[in-house]
């Protein structure tokens, strides 16, 4: 548990924090004038050390696996997000003492990057809810996304480990008859099965339509041919690669950085939500990289005010412009990403259900 | 592939040969400068550090000790075309060539080496220094220059007589699938360890020379051995505090004596990530963190009481230090060691070991501080002399190489 330093009081902050994720427009200064105390309250700004978002000591992402990263009492934490953890058996732990702060994260990242217009009227979701996952912050995640914006209950495809191609293609159905845009929301080896799983079969979508995936490259060391991908979704879904949207999120924070070419238009990126900052540091120095190379993710989460507000992650990834790309995990490190709860459902293929008799 | 022949010397002859093969190997002109530039390339070891790893992979084999392997590993009977090792080894260091091959003809046995991937040079040097100082000995050695995955190789592993290897544990059960019930003989991951006493810390003059060893150990190969120390175990109290402090000095100064090429991106953010966990461990009380300004590593982690060290042990020159009362923590300190230990350095009388460790955490090697990396002619890695293993094996009648 990170013992409460001196500062301002977490509650004053945190209602700060809560305007600045309600901003429309917030303002950048902002960012830095609460960064600063809440870096002090966890004590990762050491006394003497300058004021500034570079001498903020990160939290390692290990750290979240051998102790409580917490500065309440951890009995009282609303929910523990889990990591996969799956080689060691030694989970990453990310208690949240609030849940309602990663809605109001989730909620602002999802509505500025993925709810762009036209506004789509049907969500599909592959990732499994949070009653089947209470640890997944993903599932939570979609959990919060679905009861926000679908004007209808959202399809279940996903039946344990296998995607339920009958129904998904009953949902686009629909969605073609209504004439609305539709939102797959997935695990990018999720995508992957599906894709599969449709082989040659296309059930093209209304124009508008979009998938928002995430785990990508983290996912249990696999790579992933994004092009592919998105030529695949092209020809099965006739989703256009603009609207394929990328999420790059960790258990270890609240909040996400997205890939989202219709908002965010130039070289294909991820860009974080105004109250997230991620640096690309050089693994030495930990100082920023000039744009095109290439570092380690360094988090600033505004939103992970409760545990740890900087966070050094084991993915490397290239500065591009205001974000990042080409992210991958430091060989070594352990593979993980929220793809690897899908890992059964991917591969081997069997794990998709047959096709029923029409 | 060609086809090899053990040696076919009287004793006196062999053990002539192979020493004089080693004499040669130490005097470093043997290897011309361009292949030397390219070995530092695939060894990683630049300059200085490269000379000491060339030195101590030939070191061992002097007259005598090469005399020694011969007679202890004699053949009761005529040799025939099976006596062939297949080596298949793993990482940079060329002591690990020498360590096969040097032993395995001692014994009487033809050897293949298969090299790593990553440092496929040394051995190809090697059979070339053969050539040339031991011409004799040329139809009982070659090269298997084939790739991991290739379906020759796993031919060449199922039907070798006998098969040595090295690699992670997971490599070596595939191994043992593919070989049945034929001889398979080395060992999957491996760590060593130092062990002092605070006694032998309580003198200055023997402090600094107790730090100078370990160092020595932790920085040659980069830490990268199955002989490297990834664990120190001190009792805690006074002597120990300024220990590690002569003990930083020395690992800063033995880290500029054998350099290393320069890390790749991967490497640095490895590094960099396994500096913050144990950084972040010993942050809690009763530890302490070190590495040299503007650097990762080498670092030391000293652990407060009831943290684990981290597993595996990062390498690159990072150790971990547990402080305890008595060398049988260790199996409650770190209790994945359990059948992992390839050495232990400890001041006092290293057989005292043998009585205080069980089985499952006693080390087939053990020295004095700083000689983790000298180990001498027929050590028992992995539990037993390869010359003596080999020479256990029973031929069998009417195979071929």
């Amino acid at each position: 548990m990170i013992p409460p330093a001196s500062g301002p009081p977490l509650a004053d902050l945190e209602a700060r924090v809560r305007a600045f994720l309600q901003a429309d427009s917030p303002d950048p200064r902002t960012f830095r004038e609460l960064l600063i105390p809440i870096a002090e309250v966890q004590g990762l700004l050491p006394p003497g050390a300058r004021r500034s978002p570079e001498a903020v000591r990160p939290v390692p992402e290990s750290a979240f696996k051998t102790r409580a990263i917490a500065c309440f009492d951890p009995a009282e934490a609303q929910a523990e997000f889990r990591s996969s953890g799956t080689t060691t058996g030694w989970p990453g732990r990310h208690l949240v003492r609030d849940l309602s702060l990663y809605r109001l994260s989730v909620l602002g990242g999802f509505r500025r990057f993925v709810l762009y217009d036209p506004r789509p009227g049907f969500f599909v979701r592959l990732v499994p809810e949070g009653s089947v996952r209470p640890h997944s912050s993903l599932s939570r995640m979609i959990d919060f996304v679905v009861e926000a914006f679908a004007e209808n209950p959202p399809v279940p495809v996903r039946q344990g480990d296998r995607l339920d191609l009958e129904a998904f293609r009953g949902a686009c159905a629909r969605a073609r008859e209504a004439g609305r845009p539709l939102c797959l929301l997935a695990t990018t080896l999720d995508l992957l099965a599906l894709v599969s799983g449709l082989g040659n079969r296309a059930v093209p979508l209304p124009p508008g339509s979009r998938v928002m995936h995430t785990g990508g490259a983290k996912a249990s060391g696999r790579s992933v041919d994004r092009a592919a991908l998105r030529r695949d979704l092209e020809r099965l879904l006739a989703i256009p690669p603009d609207d394929v949207v990328e999420e790059y999120g960790m258990t270890e924070l609240m909040s996400q950085a997205y890939d989202s070419p219709r908002v965010v238009p130039g070289p294909r990126r991820f860009v974080p939500v105004p109250w997230l900052r991620t640096r690309v540091v050089h693994p030495v120095s930990l100082r920023s990289v000039p744009e095109g190379r290439q570092g380690l993710l360094l988090h600033l989460d505004l939103a992970n005010l409760h545990t740890a507000v900087a966070v050094l992650t084991g993915d490397l990834a290239r500065r591009v412009r205001d974000g990042f790309g080409e992210v991958w995990r430091v060989p070594g490190s352990l593979p993980r990403g929220c793809s690897l709860e899908a890992a059964k459902a991917a591969s081997p293929s069997p794990g998709i259900a047959p096709e029923r008799e029409p | 592939m060609k086809h090899l022949r053990p040696p076919a010397l009287e004793d006196d002859a062999l053990a002539g040969s192979l020493a004089r093969l080693a004499r040669a190997g130490q005097d470093l002109r043997w290897i011309a400068p361009a292949d030397r530039t390219r070995l530092e390339r695939s060894t990683g070891f630049p300059g200085s550090h490269l000379d000491e790893a060339l030195r101590r992979a030939f070191r061992p084999y002097n007259r005598e000790a090469c005399r020694r392997l011969v007679r202890q590993a004699r053949p009761p009977g005529p040799t025939g075309g099976d006596r062939v090792l297949l080596a298949i080894l793993a990482g940079p260091i060329p002591a690990l060539a020498t360590g096969v091959l040097f032993p395995a003809l001692a014994a009487r046995f033809a050897v293949r080496i298969r090299p790593s991937a990553r440092e496929p040079l040394f051995a190809r040097l090697l059979m070339s220094l053969v050539a040339r100082e031991a011409p004799e000995l040329v139809p009982s050695v070659g090269i298997v220059p084939l790739r991991s995955g290739d379906p020759r190789l796993d031919r060449e592993v199922r039907e070798a007589p006998v098969v040595l290897a090295y690699g992670t544990d997971d490599t070596l059960r595939a191994l043992a699938d593919l070989r049945g019930d034929r001889p398979l003989l080395g060992g999957g991951h491996r760590e060593s360890l130092v062990l002092l006493d605070r006694t032998s810390l309580e003198s200055p003059r023997n402090r600094r020379r107790l730090a100078d060893a370990v160092a020595r150990d932790v920085c040659l190969y980069d830490q990268g051995g199955c002989l490297s120390p990834t664990l120190l175990l001190l009792e805690p109290g006074p002597e120990t505090d300024l220990f590690l402090r002569d003990l930083r000095d020395s690992l800063f100064r033995a880290a500029l004596r054998w350099p290393v090429a320069p890390r790749d991106l991967e490497t640095r953010g490895f590094l960099r990530m396994q500096v913050e966990a144990l950084r972040d461990l010993a942050g809690q009380a009763g530890g302490s963190f070190w590495t040299p300004p503007g650097g990762l590593v080498p670092a030391v982690a000293v652990l407060p009481p009831g943290v684990p060290p981290l597993r595996p042990s990062p390498g690159h020159r990072i150790l971990q230090v547990l402080l305890c009362r008595d060398a049988s923590d260790l199996t409650r300190l770190a209790p994945d060691l359990r059948d992992h230990l390839q050495g232990i350095a400890c001041t006092g009388n290293p057989s005292r070991l043998r009585e205080i460790l069980p089985g499952p955490f006693q080390a087939p090697y053990l020295c004095r501080p700083g000689r983790l990396q000298a180990p001498p002619a027929g050590w028992p890695e992995n539990g037993r002399p390869l010359h003596l293993a080999l020479a256990a094996i029973r031929p069998r009648l009417g195979a071929t190489a």
